[in-house]
């Protein structure tokens, strides 16, 4: 494992013009938004299809990062006030910081070339690609696109562990007054986009089998104070209804052909405007989840907590 | 499957996309049918996973309604918590029997229960967790903090907190830290349940505040921190808030404090700290300001026992209590849970009925205050007669299963008149009448109110602990054409003088989606194929001709039996009602291969022992009760019932065969209840009209049995009628209703009215005679007729008939009542004052007036005897003489059926006398210890039974009814009247006094008839414990005889001493092969009887 750097004094920013996390996350979101372009495709019968463009641009990878360390801090932000309340004492919140962003960038030890990859592969890439559909999520807040039919209303944030089970990204949009909830699956495969398209409707099965529940259930509950008054008495209600919107997000390299009719999306209980497939290829996968992880622990430093 | 209880509840569901109430019951309804059809009817599997997905998204919605939805009603978040539970339980049936993925964790599950409790229901909350292990990845703090809520949902020992751990991200200490705040916050609260002394603590608020920080507000990051955490946290605060509104201990303490309420509370606490509706509003709104008398209208299963004992633990503070049950089988019940539930209260029962005796020990005359005192009406009658004067302490008066007020044949009449005057004597006493039968309890509060100023509670709570699952077995038509061809063909082919082939048809089910079967909608019923078969015939004409299946061929019985066999290999506890006779339970169980070779519990063992003793040829019972199956009939010793009873209790026997009548009340639940056929007993007396309702009652009450509250929280009714339907897809209700019509009414409340109100209406109307009256016209009038006018008529203003019918001045009806009787004891030729020998000994005049007139000659001319034989004999002469005109007055004559005592009745002189002759030896056996076997021979004009047989030709049941209803009961009324025929003639002068000892032989009888014990030592012992009978007797010879001249109290004195002291003294006794073992059987089943 790389060495951890020396540690600053709680509270102070390693640069000048240091940020609170919340500054970092809108200013990246900002440079992003500003940068990426979501339009729907020409789309089969089984689900309506979305080009992601704009993410070549070395500010969007350097954006991203900055976004990532962001929330991360946000997180720990969040936990530093609980135990502060529980009565835990004696926590650094840049060290948890940095512990947190080694923990998603830096490899274990003694890995050879094949494992490394597959560490990125397995780890690193996905939990950064994680957050990048949901960076999408939080910018539909403010800026429309085709990514969604409506303003997203409420959304959570991935873990800040890689490999957790679970739902990658939840949201809630305001679909004409409708309270849609929104279910992201992200998958990063340099070549093989189609197959790990299959591999996204896996979860959505689970979810339309119900076995999610709980796990919808917890985060919308969790969301509930910041859902608009209009939308929340209906929520429960449009769960019941199945009305759902399942987002799979592929990032890849390899062009594969996100247009055909795909039975297994066609299987989805959703209807076609709502099963909203990511198309997101990259021309340098590689590079692009390199120069996000190379760039987190430098916003680190820019940070207040 | 949902009563009028959760239909409330369910009213307050908010409208979910297009999904009504009904929905929602139908969904619920037909998901658990499929775990019920594969599970306990053994149909063949088929896959669940669409009812799995329609479960899951309920629950999520709903819970996600209650949640998030700000400022719902409580009830919306009961109703949503209710079905979301229902929904998540259901659902994890249907995925373990299909070993599906997705089983849901013990997080899951622990919410669920927490769920439960929210919508209050704390026992199906236990039982939803009841074998949930948290999973073994799970973190100390997490652990802790979902076995903390297992401990509070399923009971058990209290947790100690784990160490904190050092993880090693915050994120993962904080998570540890919110897990173990939970877990401590849940014990506390725990422990505040449990423990009435243990300060509160605001554990419900502090776990919304931690809930409320850990939700995302305006202007936070978004992160999705420990989102699990908080929703556990939330659903607690409510589960916690809800619970400590139920919470036992809040209830208030009597006025002047008590010792004993506190240990009440503290065990009750720990055993049970939460009261369930009926419950919680008795303590609400009965316990506080003025004392508050209360009609408990209730669903069986529903609570009743919990208003009762809290009822008596406020009233023992300031008088006694007096506990009315209808048959000694419930008023042993009572007295057993009594005894556990209210450590340091003296709870009495009084072993005799309502027969005369002044008896030492058999009066009221020691009563105190802070007792409980169980019996039947009957005895209460006795003792108001005997001991007015010891009521005025009297602070409580309960009467369970109060609908008898309205049995016109039974003992609706004598209780209400022991009521009227229980009113008169105890003016200060609260009354609770409980009953999951009355549909008019308003009508009995007005009446309380209205004749002691009291103020009245109604509770008719329809509240129910579980659910149950109304279905109609039928046969499945489709299979059974298939399965009857082969033997209609081999019918075809036989000569044609073979009538019927037999073969095996498959059984089906036509189930009810909602509570009662009262729509009409296809939607609320399904039918199901179910893995048990009857047997059936096909047959042709005789003569030959077109072969057919016999649909009349399937018979209830084996149907039952099929169905019990079926349901008792899938560990179901299955209560088996087998309406039609007695004897078909004893016959069902013999005949049912049963569950293996089952090892009976000790007790079970000793009672069949003591049993077989008692009977004196094997108790067939036991190999009934070896293999798993139970009977519970009047057929039966009540040693046998016990043992039945104790067996079903411990699980040791999976299946209970019993008639309608006799299980009313005891508290035998039941995961399975099955009705089988749709007619009760048979009385050619009965007018229709009373024996539909009295059936329809019986019917529903029976299915009311379905349901054990801590074990599963939904249960099946299984009715077989007396024809089965042939069942298909296509069947539609009205094609099965009327083969059950029963079950289209919610529970088995039916209006009462007075049993009491036509005789009054009559006596109002009109002149009357003696032989227009019914036997308990003979009843009321015997008790009313008294030689003031003003008291009879006093006693009149209290009774419910009179506040019915709305009588302002009772006075020209008491009148009436006088001027009756006294017209009837001139037309029996009977003193005027024997008219207070019947008021006494609770029995018609006419009867009475010939019992004076009788013992009056025969005292004129012959010395009263000095011995319990000789005035057995006197007793033998008195009924012959008396004729077998009134005769029905005093005993039961079905009682005496199919014995040679029957020709009681006869007109013919010589087969009367025949029968007195046979009646007195029968008694005298009886008395002297003989076994039934002997005493049944002697009844029966024969040598001592050998056939242990309880079939209905058999002798032995009949021994059985004749002992307890002919003897124990009716014979011992008519030794009382004869003993209270005595004591009035004496007060009267109109004989001469027998010597003391006369007298008190005399006064013995009537106990010595109802025990079968005429030796003094012997009955002392019986009357100290000694029981059945045949332990009394063995014990009687081998002790060392009590001294010669001690008086009743020294003997019962002695007797007591003995029985308590014979663990120690046992193994010194020298007596015969088996007499010092029965006495060892005996010791261990008596703390159990």
């Amino acid at each position: 494992m790389a060495p951890i750097p020396p540690q600053l004094p709680q509270g102070q920013p390693a640069v000048a013009n240091a940020k609170t996390p919340k500054q970092v996350i809108d200013d990246a979101l900002v440079e992003i938004a500003s940068r990426v372009s979501l339009t729907e495709q020409s789309s089969p019968a089984s689900h309506t299809v979305i080009a992601a463009t704009g993410f070549d641009d070395p500010v969007v990878a350097e954006s991203l990062a900055r976004y990532a360390v962001g929330f991360l801090a946000g997180w720990v932000q969040n936990d530093a006030t609980i135990s502060e309340r529980l009565g835990v004492r004696g926590v650094d919140k840049r060290d948890e910081i940095r512990r947190l962003v080694d923990g998603i960038i830096v490899p274990p030890d003694d890995l050879d070339q094949g494992e490394l990859t597959q560490w990125r592969q397995t780890s690193r890439d996905p939990w950064i690609a994680e957050v990048l559909t949901h960076a999408l999520f939080v910018i539909r807040r403010t800026t429309p696109s085709d990514f969604l039919n409506g303003s997203v209303v409420a959304a959570l944030r991935p873990h800040p562990v890689p490999k957790r089970q679970g739902l990658d990204s939840v949201a809630i949009y305001d679909e004409n007054g409708t309270a849609v909830i929104a279910v992201g699956e992200t998958k990063a495969s340099s070549n093989h986009g189609s197959d790990e398209l299959t591999h996204a409707c896996d979860m959505f099965d689970l979810v339309d089998a119900g076995t999610y529940g709980p796990d919808l259930r917890d985060a919308i509950d969790q969301l509930a104070n910041v859902l608009p008054s209009h939308l929340v008495g209906q929520v429960s209600d449009n769960l019941w209804r199945d009305q759902r919107c399942y987002v799979p997000s592929i990032i890849h390299e390899t062009a594969f052909d996100a247009s055909r009719q795909r039975k297994r999306l066609d299987d989805l209980i959703p209807p076609v405007e709502r099963k909203r497939v990511l198309v997101l290829r990259l021309s340098a996968f590689v590079r692009f989840f390199d120069e996000v992880a190379a760039a987190m622990p430098a916003a680190i430093d820019e940070l207040v907590v | 499957m949902y009563g009028r209880g959760i239909e409330e509840l369910l009213d307050a569901l908010p409208g979910l996309g297009g999904l009504g109430e009904d929905d929602v019951r139908r969904l619920l309804s037909r998901a658990w049918l499929d775990v019920a059809e594969t599970r306990e009817l053994g149909a063949q599997h088929e896959n669940h996973g669409d009812a799995i997905v329609q479960l899951r998204r309920l629950a999520t919605a709903l819970q996600i309604h209650a949640v998030i939805v700000p400022g719902l009603a409580r009830e919306t978040v009961r109703a949503c918590s209710f079905v979301a539970a229902e929904a998540l339980d259901i659902g994890r049936e249907l995925v373990e029997l299909d070993q599906a993925d997705g089983a849901p964790s013990a997080y899951e599950r622990v919410l669920a229960g927490l769920l439960y409790l929210i919508a209050g229901f704390d026992a199906n909350a236990a039982v939803v967790v009841r074998d949930v292990q948290v999973e073994a990845n799970a973190s100390p703090a997490e652990r802790f903090a979902l076995e903390s809520v297992l401990v509070l949902l399923r009971g058990g020992r209290i947790l100690r907190a784990p160490a904190v751990a050092d993880e090693p991200y915050l994120h993962e200490r904080v998570r540890s830290a919110l897990f173990h705040r939970i877990g401590n916050l849940v014990t506390s609260f725990t422990l505040w349940l449990r423990d009435p002394a243990r300060d509160a603590a605001d554990e419900p608020d502090q776990l919304l505040r931690l809930a409320d920080e850990l939700r995302i507000g305006d202007g936070d990051i978004a992160v999705s921190a420990h989102a699990d955490v908080q929703h556990l946290a939330r659903v607690a605060s409510v589960a916690l808030a809800e619970s400590s509104q139920r919470a036992l201990r809040q209830v208030s303490a009597p006025p002047a404090g008590s010792a004993i309420f506190a240990r009440f509370l503290k065990a009750q606490c720990a055993r049970q700290p939460l009261l369930w509706p009926a419950v919680a509003e008795f303590a609400r709104e009965a316990l506080t300001g003025s004392p508050t008398s209360a009609i408990v209208a209730v669903p069986t299963g529903a609570g009743k026992s919990g208003v009762a004992d809290l009822a008596i633990q406020h009233a023992i503070t300031n008088g006694w209590v007096i506990y009315l049950a209808p048959t000694n089988a419930l008023v042993g019940q009572i007295r057993r849970q009594l005894r556990r539930d209210h450590p340091g209260v003296e709870v009495r029962q009084f072993l005799g009925g309502a027969e005369y005796t002044s008896l030492q020990g058999e009066t009221l005359e020691d009563i105190a205050v802070g007792q409980v005192l169980v019996m039947t009406p009957e005895k209460c009658s006795l003792a108001l007669r005997q001991s007015p004067t010891a009521f005025g302490d009297l602070s409580l008066v309960i009467l369970d299963e109060a609908h008898v007020l309205g049995e016109r044949k039974g003992r609706g009449v004598l209780t209400e008149l022991v009521l009227a005057e229980l009113l008169t004597h105890a003016e200060h006493a609260v009354f609770l009448l409980m009953s999951a039968l009355i549909a008019n309890p308003d009508d009995l509060a007005d009446w309380l109110s209205n004749v002691g100023n009291r103020r009245v509670l109604v509770i008719r709570e329809p509240w129910r602990p579980t659910r149950t699952l109304r279905a109609v077995v039928g046969i499945d038509r489709g299979e059974t054409q298939r399965a009857a061809q082969a033997p209609g063909e081999r019918l075809a082919s036989l000569p044609t003088r073979r009538r019927n082939v037999g073969f095996d048809a498959r059984l089906a089910v036509l189930a009810g989606l909602r509570g009662p079967w009262s729509t009409q909608d296809p939607r609320d019923y399904a039918v199901v194929k179910i893995g048990a078969r009857t047997p059936m015939t096909v047959t042709r004409p005789r003569g030959g001709g077109k072969v057919s299946i016999d649909p009349e061929s399937a018979g209830v019985r084996q149907t039952v039996e099929a169905l019990a066999q079926l349901l008792g290999e899938r560990e179901q506890k299955v209560m088996a009602f087998l309406t039609r006779s007695r004897h078909d339970c004893f016959t069902a169980a013999l005949s049912l291969p049963g569950f293996g070779r089952i090892e009976l519990g000790a007790t079970v063992q000793a009672l069949l022992q003591l049993a077989a003793a008692e009977l004196g040829v094997e108790s067939l019972l036991a190999g009934a009760l070896a293999k798993g199956a139970g009977v519970h009939t009047s057929a039966l010793l009540a040693e046998e019932r016990r043992a039945s009873e104790i067996a079903f209790d411990e699980d040791d026997v999976a299946v209970l065969f019993a008639t309608g009548t006799l299980a009313q009340g005891l508290n035998l639940p039941a995961t399975t209840v099955i009705v089988g056929g749709t007619e009760i007993g048979y009385d050619p007396d009965e007018p229709r009209a009373e024996k539909l309702a009295q059936q329809r009652s019986q019917l529903l009450n029976a299915i009311g049995r379905a349901g054990r509250a801590r074990v599963a929280a939904r249960a099946l009714a299984l009715v077989v009628p007396n024809d089965l339907p042939l069942l298909d897809v296509d069947t539609v209700v009205t094609g099965v209703l009327p083969r059950a019509e029963f079950l289209a009414e919610e529970d088995a409340s039916t209006e009462l009215t007075s049993a009491l109100q036509p005789l009054l209406s009559r006596l109002g109307a009109e002149t009357i005679e003696t032989d227009q009256l019914s036997t308990s016209d003979h009843v009321a009038v015997s008790y009313l007729a008294t030689g003031d006018v003003a008291v009879g008529a006093d006693l009149l203003r209290k009774t419910w008939a009179v506040r019915q019918i709305r009588l302002e001045d009772t006075e020209p009806v008491a009148t009436a009542i006088r001027n009756l009787a006294d017209r009837s004891l001139e037309a029996n030729g009977g003193p005027t004052w024997a008219r207070e020998a019947a008021r006494r000994a609770g029995v018609g005049l006419p009867i009475a007036a010939q019992f004076a007139s009788y013992l009056v000659q025969r005292l004129a001319d012959h010395a009263p005897p000095e011995s319990v034989e000789g005035w057995l004999d006197e007793l033998v002469m008195a009924i012959t003489q008396a004729g077998p005109t009134n005769l029905w007055l005093i005993l039961q004559r079905r009682a005496f059926k199919s014995t040679k005592l029957d020709n009681l009745w006869s007109d013919d002189a010589v087969l009367q006398g025949q029968a007195a002759d046979t009646l007195s030896a029968t008694l005298h056996l009886w008395i002297g210890g003989a076994t039934l076997a002997v005493v049944g021979g002697a009844a029966h004009g024969a040598g001592p039974i050998d056939n242990p047989g309880r079939g209905q030709t058999n002798p032995l049941p009949r021994t059985i009814r004749l002992v307890e209803n002919g003897i124990a009961f009716g014979l011992t009324r008519a030794a009382g009247l004869l003993a209270a025929t005595l004591d009035v003639a004496l007060e009267q002068a109109a004989i001469e006094a027998p010597s003391p000892k006369s007298r008190i032989e005399l006064e013995r009888l009537p106990i010595a008839l109802r025990f079968g014990a005429a030796n003094r030592t012997v009955l002392a012992l019986i009357r100290a414990g000694a029981r059945p009978r045949v332990v009394a007797h063995t014990l009687s010879r081998l002790l060392a005889s009590p001294p010669e001249d001690a008086d009743e109290a020294q003997l019962q004195s002695w007797a007591g001493q003995q029985v308590a002291s014979l663990p120690e003294q046992l193994d010194d006794l020298d007596g015969a092969d088996g007499e010092v073992e029965l006495l060892r059987q005996y010791l261990i089943a008596r703390d159990r009887v």
